[in-house]
Protein backbone atom coordinates (compact mmCIF):
# COMPACT_ATOMS: atom_id res chain seq x y z
CA UNK A 1 0.00 0.00 0.00
CA UNK A 2 1.29 3.19 -0.73
CA UNK A 3 2.24 5.71 2.35
CA UNK A 4 -0.66 8.33 2.38
CA UNK A 5 0.48 12.24 2.06
CA UNK A 6 0.10 12.30 5.99
CA UNK A 7 0.29 9.87 8.25
CA UNK A 8 0.29 9.46 12.36
CA UNK A 9 1.94 6.47 13.79
CA UNK A 10 3.16 5.84 17.71
CA UNK A 11 7.15 6.07 17.46
CA UNK A 12 10.52 5.52 19.40
CA UNK A 13 13.27 8.06 18.75
CA UNK A 14 16.35 6.68 17.90
CA UNK A 15 18.86 8.93 16.73
CA UNK A 16 19.09 12.54 15.19
CA UNK A 17 21.43 14.65 13.53
CA UNK A 18 21.55 18.41 13.47
CA UNK A 19 21.20 19.89 10.26
CA UNK A 20 21.40 23.55 8.64
CA UNK A 21 20.89 26.64 11.60
CA UNK A 22 18.66 24.63 13.38
CA UNK A 23 16.83 21.42 12.31
CA UNK A 24 17.39 18.01 12.38
CA UNK A 25 17.09 14.86 11.15
CA UNK A 26 15.36 12.45 13.39
CA UNK A 27 15.25 8.44 12.76
CA UNK A 28 12.37 6.85 14.66
CA UNK A 29 10.79 3.13 15.10
CA UNK A 30 7.69 3.21 14.01
CA UNK A 31 5.12 0.39 15.14
CA UNK A 32 3.73 -0.32 11.56
CA UNK A 33 6.22 1.22 9.11
CA UNK A 34 9.58 0.31 10.91
CA UNK A 35 12.33 2.81 10.60
CA UNK A 36 11.25 6.74 9.34
CA UNK A 37 13.19 9.43 9.00
CA UNK A 38 11.89 12.66 9.54
CA UNK A 39 12.42 15.85 8.83
CA UNK A 40 12.27 18.31 12.07
CA UNK A 41 12.44 22.15 10.70
CA UNK A 42 13.21 24.42 13.50
CA UNK A 43 13.52 22.11 16.35
CA UNK A 44 16.68 23.48 17.98
CA UNK A 45 15.13 26.50 18.80
CA UNK A 46 13.71 27.19 22.08
CA UNK A 47 10.32 28.52 21.31
CA UNK A 48 9.65 25.84 18.11
CA UNK A 49 6.45 23.51 19.42
CA UNK A 50 8.86 20.40 17.88
CA UNK A 51 11.32 21.24 20.86
CA UNK A 52 11.85 18.72 23.90
CA UNK A 53 9.60 16.39 22.19
CA UNK A 54 12.14 14.46 20.04
CA UNK A 55 14.82 13.71 22.78
CA UNK A 56 16.67 10.12 22.67
CA UNK A 57 14.09 7.10 24.60
CA UNK A 58 10.88 8.85 23.66
CA UNK A 59 7.87 7.33 22.44
CA UNK A 60 5.79 9.89 20.93
CA UNK A 61 3.21 10.00 18.41
CA UNK A 62 4.29 11.51 15.43
CA UNK A 63 2.60 13.36 12.23
CA UNK A 64 4.99 13.26 9.17
CA UNK A 65 4.21 14.99 5.83
CA UNK A 66 5.04 13.65 2.97
CA UNK A 67 8.04 15.46 1.31
CA UNK A 68 10.32 15.84 -1.50
CA UNK A 69 13.00 13.53 -0.36
CA UNK A 70 12.42 13.32 3.65
CA UNK A 71 8.88 13.37 5.05
CA UNK A 72 8.50 16.41 7.22
CA UNK A 73 7.46 16.19 11.39
CA UNK A 74 4.55 18.30 11.78
CA UNK A 75 3.30 17.55 15.01
CA UNK A 76 4.52 15.52 18.22
CA UNK A 77 2.88 14.70 20.70
CA UNK A 78 4.74 12.57 23.90
CA UNK A 79 3.36 9.34 25.07
CA UNK A 80 6.19 8.50 27.19
CA UNK A 81 9.27 10.31 28.54
CA UNK A 82 11.46 8.21 30.12
CA UNK A 83 13.48 11.01 31.26
CA UNK A 84 14.74 9.09 34.90
CA UNK A 85 17.02 7.54 32.50
CA UNK A 86 19.57 10.25 31.84
CA UNK A 87 19.76 10.73 35.45
CA UNK A 88 22.35 8.12 35.86
CA UNK A 89 25.53 7.34 33.28
CA UNK A 90 24.81 3.56 34.08
CA UNK A 91 21.43 3.59 32.77
CA UNK A 92 21.82 6.03 30.09
CA UNK A 93 24.81 4.14 28.31
CA UNK A 94 22.50 0.90 28.85
CA UNK A 95 19.83 3.07 26.90
CA UNK A 96 22.11 3.99 24.10
CA UNK A 97 23.19 0.12 23.52
CA UNK A 98 20.13 -0.38 23.53
CA UNK A 99 18.46 1.71 21.05
CA UNK A 100 21.74 1.24 18.45
CA UNK A 101 20.64 -2.13 18.32
CA UNK A 102 17.24 -1.72 17.75
CA UNK A 103 18.65 0.74 14.93
CA UNK A 104 20.46 -2.02 13.61
CA UNK A 105 18.03 -4.68 13.37
CA UNK A 106 15.37 -2.80 11.87
CA UNK A 107 14.35 -1.87 8.38
CA UNK A 108 12.46 1.33 6.65
CA UNK A 109 9.43 0.27 5.69
CA UNK A 110 8.51 -2.80 7.22
CA UNK A 111 7.38 -2.44 10.67
CA UNK A 112 7.98 -5.39 13.01
CA UNK A 113 5.32 -4.94 16.18
CA UNK A 114 7.51 -7.32 18.53
CA UNK A 115 10.60 -5.35 17.36
CA UNK A 116 8.91 -1.61 18.71
CA UNK A 117 7.14 -3.49 21.86
CA UNK A 118 10.34 -4.67 22.94
CA UNK A 119 11.98 -1.56 22.69
CA UNK A 120 9.64 0.16 24.19
CA UNK A 121 9.31 -2.04 27.44
CA UNK A 122 12.53 -2.56 27.78
CA UNK A 123 12.99 1.62 27.82
CA UNK A 124 10.52 1.88 30.43
CA UNK A 125 11.58 -0.59 32.48
CA UNK A 126 14.79 0.85 32.58
CA UNK A 127 13.34 3.96 33.64
CA UNK A 128 11.62 2.90 36.37
CA UNK A 129 13.88 0.26 37.78
CA UNK A 130 17.33 0.58 40.07
CA UNK A 131 20.32 1.36 37.88
CA UNK A 132 22.30 -1.66 39.21
CA UNK A 133 19.87 -3.37 36.93
CA UNK A 134 20.43 -1.94 33.75
CA UNK A 135 23.05 -4.88 32.61
CA UNK A 136 20.70 -7.58 33.30
CA UNK A 137 17.99 -5.67 31.13
CA UNK A 138 20.75 -5.01 28.19
CA UNK A 139 21.84 -8.91 28.38
CA UNK A 140 17.70 -9.69 28.37
CA UNK A 141 17.22 -7.15 25.89
CA UNK A 142 19.50 -8.71 23.05
CA UNK A 143 18.66 -12.34 24.10
CA UNK A 144 15.26 -11.25 23.24
CA UNK A 145 16.14 -8.98 19.86
CA UNK A 146 17.91 -11.65 18.63
CA UNK A 147 15.11 -14.20 19.34
CA UNK A 148 12.87 -11.76 17.44
CA UNK A 149 15.07 -11.07 14.81
CA UNK A 150 15.48 -15.22 14.10
CA UNK A 151 19.17 -14.94 15.26
CA UNK A 152 18.85 -16.45 18.35
CA UNK A 153 21.75 -18.31 19.74
CA UNK A 154 21.51 -22.40 20.85
CA UNK A 155 22.44 -22.88 24.53
CA UNK A 156 20.31 -26.41 24.78
CA UNK A 157 21.95 -28.68 22.56
CA UNK A 158 25.14 -29.07 20.75
CA UNK A 159 24.78 -26.87 17.34
CA UNK A 160 26.52 -29.20 15.37
CA UNK A 161 25.28 -32.65 16.66
CA UNK A 162 22.28 -32.14 18.04
CA UNK A 163 23.05 -33.66 21.16
CA UNK A 164 21.05 -32.54 24.91
CA UNK A 165 24.18 -30.81 26.46
CA UNK A 166 25.47 -32.27 29.81
CA UNK A 167 25.49 -29.51 33.26
CA UNK A 168 29.09 -28.58 32.80
CA UNK A 169 31.26 -26.01 31.30
CA UNK A 170 31.15 -25.33 27.79
CA UNK A 171 32.61 -23.99 24.58
CA UNK A 172 30.49 -21.33 22.42
CA UNK A 173 31.29 -20.83 18.49
CA UNK A 174 29.95 -17.80 16.52
CA UNK A 175 30.50 -19.05 13.63
CA UNK A 176 27.61 -21.79 14.40
CA UNK A 177 25.74 -19.84 16.40
CA UNK A 178 25.79 -21.83 20.05
CA UNK A 179 26.88 -23.98 22.15
CA UNK A 180 29.32 -27.04 20.96
CA UNK A 181 30.35 -30.30 22.76
CA UNK A 182 33.09 -31.31 23.54
CA UNK A 183 33.15 -33.83 21.45
CA UNK A 184 32.54 -31.29 18.29
CA UNK A 185 34.17 -28.78 19.42
CA UNK A 186 37.90 -29.96 18.23
CA UNK A 187 36.19 -30.11 14.37
CA UNK A 188 35.15 -25.94 14.72
CA UNK A 189 36.93 -23.91 12.35
CA UNK A 190 35.95 -20.57 13.87
CA UNK A 191 36.97 -19.41 17.61
CA UNK A 192 35.66 -20.12 20.66
CA UNK A 193 34.92 -18.47 23.60
CA UNK A 194 35.07 -20.01 27.27
CA UNK A 195 31.54 -20.50 28.89
CA UNK A 196 30.95 -21.64 32.45
CA UNK A 197 28.21 -23.52 33.79
CA UNK A 198 27.13 -20.38 35.56
CA UNK A 199 26.81 -18.47 32.42
CA UNK A 200 25.16 -21.03 30.79
CA UNK A 201 22.42 -21.18 33.36
CA UNK A 202 22.08 -16.95 33.13
CA UNK A 203 21.86 -16.95 29.59
CA UNK A 204 18.75 -19.92 29.47
CA UNK A 205 16.98 -17.95 32.26
CA UNK A 206 17.29 -14.82 30.49
CA UNK A 207 16.04 -16.20 27.52
CA UNK A 208 13.34 -18.44 29.05
CA UNK A 209 12.13 -15.85 31.88
CA UNK A 210 9.74 -12.76 31.54
CA UNK A 211 10.81 -9.47 32.08
CA UNK A 212 9.28 -8.68 35.45
CA UNK A 213 11.37 -11.53 36.97
CA UNK A 214 14.68 -9.67 35.97
CA UNK A 215 14.99 -7.27 39.19
CA UNK A 216 14.91 -10.11 41.49
CA UNK A 217 17.28 -12.36 39.42
CA UNK A 218 20.30 -11.72 41.30
CA UNK A 219 24.05 -12.60 38.98
CA UNK A 220 27.40 -12.34 39.92
CA UNK A 221 28.82 -9.17 38.20
CA UNK A 222 31.89 -11.31 36.90
CA UNK A 223 29.68 -13.45 35.22
CA UNK A 224 27.16 -11.08 33.65
CA UNK A 225 29.60 -9.77 32.10
CA UNK A 226 30.23 -12.58 30.61
CA UNK A 227 27.29 -13.34 29.51
CA UNK A 228 27.02 -10.00 27.78
CA UNK A 229 30.31 -10.42 26.83
CA UNK A 230 29.04 -13.57 24.66
CA UNK A 231 26.03 -11.74 23.31
CA UNK A 232 28.38 -9.33 21.94
CA UNK A 233 30.39 -11.71 19.92
CA UNK A 234 26.80 -12.94 19.01
CA UNK A 235 25.78 -9.98 17.44
CA UNK A 236 28.54 -8.56 15.92
CA UNK A 237 28.99 -12.10 14.15
CA UNK A 238 25.37 -12.44 12.83
CA UNK A 239 24.43 -8.66 13.08
CA UNK A 240 27.65 -7.48 11.01
CA UNK A 241 27.41 -4.06 12.18
CA UNK A 242 29.29 -2.33 14.64
CA UNK A 243 27.99 -1.37 18.15
CA UNK A 244 28.90 1.95 18.89
CA UNK A 245 28.00 2.41 21.88
CA UNK A 246 29.23 -0.67 23.18
CA UNK A 247 32.88 0.94 24.35
CA UNK A 248 30.75 3.36 26.66
CA UNK A 249 28.67 1.41 28.25
CA UNK A 250 31.50 -1.01 29.31
CA UNK A 251 33.20 2.01 31.02
CA UNK A 252 30.70 2.71 33.40
CA UNK A 253 29.36 -1.08 34.68
CA UNK B 1 33.10 22.62 -13.95
CA UNK B 2 34.64 19.80 -11.28
CA UNK B 3 36.57 17.61 -13.19
CA UNK B 4 38.42 15.11 -11.68
CA UNK B 5 41.83 15.16 -13.35
CA UNK B 6 43.95 17.82 -11.92
CA UNK B 7 43.28 20.93 -13.39
CA UNK B 8 44.82 24.35 -12.52
CA UNK B 9 43.32 26.74 -13.86
CA UNK B 10 42.72 29.50 -10.86
CA UNK B 11 38.33 29.47 -11.27
CA UNK B 12 38.92 25.79 -11.39
CA UNK B 13 41.02 25.39 -8.23
CA UNK B 14 38.58 28.15 -6.65
CA UNK B 15 35.65 25.90 -7.42
CA UNK B 16 37.18 22.68 -6.34
CA UNK B 17 38.05 24.83 -2.96
CA UNK B 18 34.52 26.31 -2.35
CA UNK B 19 33.60 22.80 -2.68
CA UNK B 20 35.41 21.62 0.15
CA UNK B 21 33.54 24.26 2.61
CA UNK B 22 30.13 22.59 4.71
CA UNK B 23 26.87 22.21 2.89
CA UNK B 24 28.66 23.92 -0.58
CA UNK B 25 27.46 21.34 -3.29
CA UNK B 26 29.40 21.56 -6.58
CA UNK B 27 26.63 23.65 -8.38
CA UNK B 28 27.09 26.18 -5.66
CA UNK B 29 30.82 25.92 -5.51
CA UNK B 30 30.25 27.28 -8.98
CA UNK B 31 27.98 29.86 -8.48
CA UNK B 32 30.30 31.44 -5.46
CA UNK B 33 33.46 31.45 -7.83
CA UNK B 34 31.94 33.05 -10.82
CA UNK B 35 30.40 35.61 -8.07
CA UNK B 36 33.93 36.25 -6.86
CA UNK B 37 34.87 36.63 -10.67
CA UNK B 38 32.71 39.59 -10.66
CA UNK B 39 33.15 41.83 -7.77
CA UNK B 40 35.85 44.22 -7.04
CA UNK B 41 39.32 43.15 -6.41
CA UNK B 42 39.21 45.35 -3.09
CA UNK B 43 36.59 42.90 -2.13
CA UNK B 44 37.98 39.90 -2.71
CA UNK B 45 41.64 40.52 -1.75
CA UNK B 46 39.28 41.38 1.75
CA UNK B 47 37.82 38.21 1.62
CA UNK B 48 40.97 36.16 1.14
CA UNK B 49 42.85 38.20 3.98
CA UNK B 50 40.45 37.88 6.52
CA UNK B 51 40.42 34.10 5.72
CA UNK B 52 44.23 34.49 6.28
CA UNK B 53 44.30 36.20 9.18
CA UNK B 54 41.74 34.13 11.09
CA UNK B 55 44.10 31.05 10.23
CA UNK B 56 47.25 33.43 11.45
CA UNK B 57 45.69 34.83 13.94
CA UNK B 58 43.14 32.96 15.89
CA UNK B 59 44.28 30.15 18.37
CA UNK B 60 42.72 28.16 20.76
CA UNK B 61 43.19 30.16 24.48
CA UNK B 62 45.62 27.65 26.60
CA UNK B 63 43.21 27.99 30.07
CA UNK B 64 39.59 27.37 28.67
CA UNK B 65 40.67 26.71 25.01
CA UNK B 66 37.98 29.28 23.71
CA UNK B 67 38.52 30.76 19.98
CA UNK B 68 40.75 33.71 20.60
CA UNK B 69 43.29 36.37 18.86
CA UNK B 70 45.37 36.32 22.04
CA UNK B 71 46.48 33.59 24.44
CA UNK B 72 45.22 33.91 27.63
CA UNK B 73 42.15 34.84 26.22
CA UNK B 74 39.82 38.37 26.90
CA UNK B 75 38.19 36.11 29.62
CA UNK B 76 40.31 34.66 31.11
CA UNK B 77 43.34 37.48 31.38
CA UNK B 78 40.49 39.70 32.85
CA UNK B 79 41.23 40.70 36.36
CA UNK B 80 37.85 41.34 37.14
CA UNK B 81 36.21 38.35 36.42
CA UNK B 82 35.55 35.86 39.08
CA UNK B 83 37.74 33.25 38.87
CA UNK B 84 36.67 30.75 40.94
CA UNK B 85 33.98 29.83 39.02
CA UNK B 86 34.00 27.52 35.75
CA UNK B 87 30.50 27.41 33.38
CA UNK B 88 31.46 24.43 31.37
CA UNK B 89 30.28 24.99 27.34
CA UNK B 90 30.31 22.69 24.42
CA UNK B 91 31.36 24.49 21.96
CA UNK B 92 32.84 28.26 21.14
CA UNK B 93 29.08 29.60 20.25
CA UNK B 94 27.95 28.78 23.59
CA UNK B 95 30.20 31.20 25.39
CA UNK B 96 29.24 34.23 22.34
CA UNK B 97 25.80 33.28 23.68
CA UNK B 98 26.29 33.13 27.43
CA UNK B 99 28.64 36.23 27.36
CA UNK B 100 25.31 38.06 25.56
CA UNK B 101 23.39 37.41 28.80
CA UNK B 102 25.75 39.68 31.04
CA UNK B 103 25.19 38.19 34.13
CA UNK B 104 27.96 35.55 34.14
CA UNK B 105 31.07 36.86 35.42
CA UNK B 106 33.14 33.53 35.58
CA UNK B 107 35.40 31.88 33.72
CA UNK B 108 34.23 29.09 30.74
CA UNK B 109 35.90 25.93 29.60
CA UNK B 110 34.98 25.04 26.20
CA UNK B 111 34.72 20.89 26.04
CA UNK B 112 35.01 21.37 22.03
CA UNK B 113 32.34 18.74 21.88
CA UNK B 114 29.77 16.41 23.65
CA UNK B 115 29.64 12.73 24.45
CA UNK B 116 28.53 11.09 21.49
CA UNK B 117 28.91 7.02 22.10
CA UNK B 118 26.75 6.32 18.81
CA UNK B 119 28.85 8.53 16.82
CA UNK B 120 32.12 7.30 18.04
CA UNK B 121 32.85 10.73 20.47
CA UNK B 122 34.27 9.25 24.09
CA UNK B 123 35.52 11.66 26.58
CA UNK B 124 38.96 11.34 25.50
CA UNK B 125 37.86 13.33 22.19
CA UNK B 126 37.29 16.50 24.59
CA UNK B 127 38.77 18.79 26.59
CA UNK B 128 38.01 17.05 29.59
CA UNK B 129 41.97 16.59 30.83
CA UNK B 130 42.83 20.49 30.67
CA UNK B 131 40.02 21.18 32.97
CA UNK B 132 41.47 18.86 35.58
CA UNK B 133 44.71 20.67 35.64
CA UNK B 134 43.13 24.22 35.52
CA UNK B 135 41.45 22.86 38.79
CA UNK B 136 44.01 21.36 40.56
CA UNK B 137 45.94 25.10 40.35
CA UNK B 138 43.17 27.30 40.79
CA UNK B 139 41.25 27.15 43.85
CA UNK B 140 37.97 27.09 42.26
CA UNK B 141 34.48 26.81 44.16
CA UNK B 142 32.03 26.59 41.57
CA UNK B 143 31.57 24.30 38.48
CA UNK B 144 28.29 25.16 36.36
CA UNK B 145 28.03 22.09 34.10
CA UNK B 146 25.88 24.12 30.98
CA UNK B 147 26.08 21.46 28.30
CA UNK B 148 22.95 21.04 26.62
CA UNK B 149 20.11 19.41 27.98
CA UNK B 150 19.24 16.62 25.76
CA UNK B 151 20.85 13.35 26.43
CA UNK B 152 24.07 13.23 24.93
CA UNK B 153 24.84 16.61 27.03
CA UNK B 154 23.04 15.33 29.89
CA UNK B 155 25.50 12.28 29.99
CA UNK B 156 28.82 14.37 29.66
CA UNK B 157 27.36 16.34 32.55
CA UNK B 158 26.91 13.26 34.65
CA UNK B 159 30.24 11.82 33.31
CA UNK B 160 32.20 15.02 34.51
CA UNK B 161 30.52 15.45 37.59
CA UNK B 162 31.75 11.75 38.85
CA UNK B 163 35.16 13.22 37.61
CA UNK B 164 34.58 15.70 39.68
CA UNK B 165 33.73 14.34 43.14
CA UNK B 166 37.38 14.05 44.90
CA UNK B 167 36.92 17.77 44.37
CA UNK B 168 34.44 18.62 46.43
CA UNK B 169 33.72 21.22 44.41
CA UNK B 170 30.02 22.90 44.26
CA UNK B 171 28.67 21.85 41.24
CA UNK B 172 25.37 23.35 39.30
CA UNK B 173 23.42 22.92 36.13
CA UNK B 174 21.84 25.45 34.52
CA UNK B 175 17.95 25.77 35.59
CA UNK B 176 15.39 24.13 32.93
CA UNK B 177 12.28 25.84 31.96
CA UNK B 178 9.56 28.04 29.80
CA UNK B 179 11.09 29.81 27.27
CA UNK B 180 10.72 33.47 27.29
CA UNK B 181 8.19 34.29 23.96
CA UNK B 182 6.98 30.86 24.35
CA UNK B 183 3.68 29.42 24.71
CA UNK B 184 2.84 27.21 27.67
CA UNK B 185 0.59 25.06 25.51
CA UNK B 186 3.49 23.77 22.93
CA UNK B 187 6.24 23.25 26.25
CA UNK B 188 7.08 19.44 25.99
CA UNK B 189 5.83 17.83 29.43
CA UNK B 190 9.37 17.38 30.68
CA UNK B 191 10.47 20.96 30.35
CA UNK B 192 6.71 21.92 31.79
CA UNK B 193 7.49 19.18 35.09
CA UNK B 194 10.76 20.95 35.92
CA UNK B 195 9.52 24.65 35.10
CA UNK B 196 7.25 23.75 37.62
CA UNK B 197 9.31 22.43 40.32
CA UNK B 198 12.09 24.63 40.42
CA UNK B 199 9.00 27.83 40.45
CA UNK B 200 10.40 30.78 42.27
CA UNK B 201 8.26 33.70 44.96
CA UNK B 202 6.45 35.98 42.72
Amino acid sequence: MAKPRIYTTSAIVLKYRNYSESDRFVTLLSRKMGRIEGFAKGVRRSTSKLTGHLELFYTVRITLAMGKNTDVITEVQILSAPDRINQNLNTVSCALNIIELALNVSTEGTGNELIYDLLEKTLNKLNTTHASNSAKLLAYYQLKLLSISGLSPEFKTCVECGNILDVQDHLYSAHTGGIVCPSCAPKQAGPLLNLSVNTIKVLRFLDAEDMTKIENFSVPKEILTKTIETLDTHIDYHIDRKTRSRSFFKAFQ
Amino acid sequence: MISNHKNNSPIERLVSELHKLPGIGPKTAQRLAYYLVRISKDDAIKLAESIKAVKERIDFCSECFDITESNPCRICSDNGRDKTRICIVEEPLDVRALEKTRSYSGTYHVLHGVISPMNDIGPDNLRIDALFQRMKLLEVEEIIIATNPNVEGEATALYIQRLLEPFQVKITRPARGLPVGGDLEYADEVTLSMAMEGRQPF
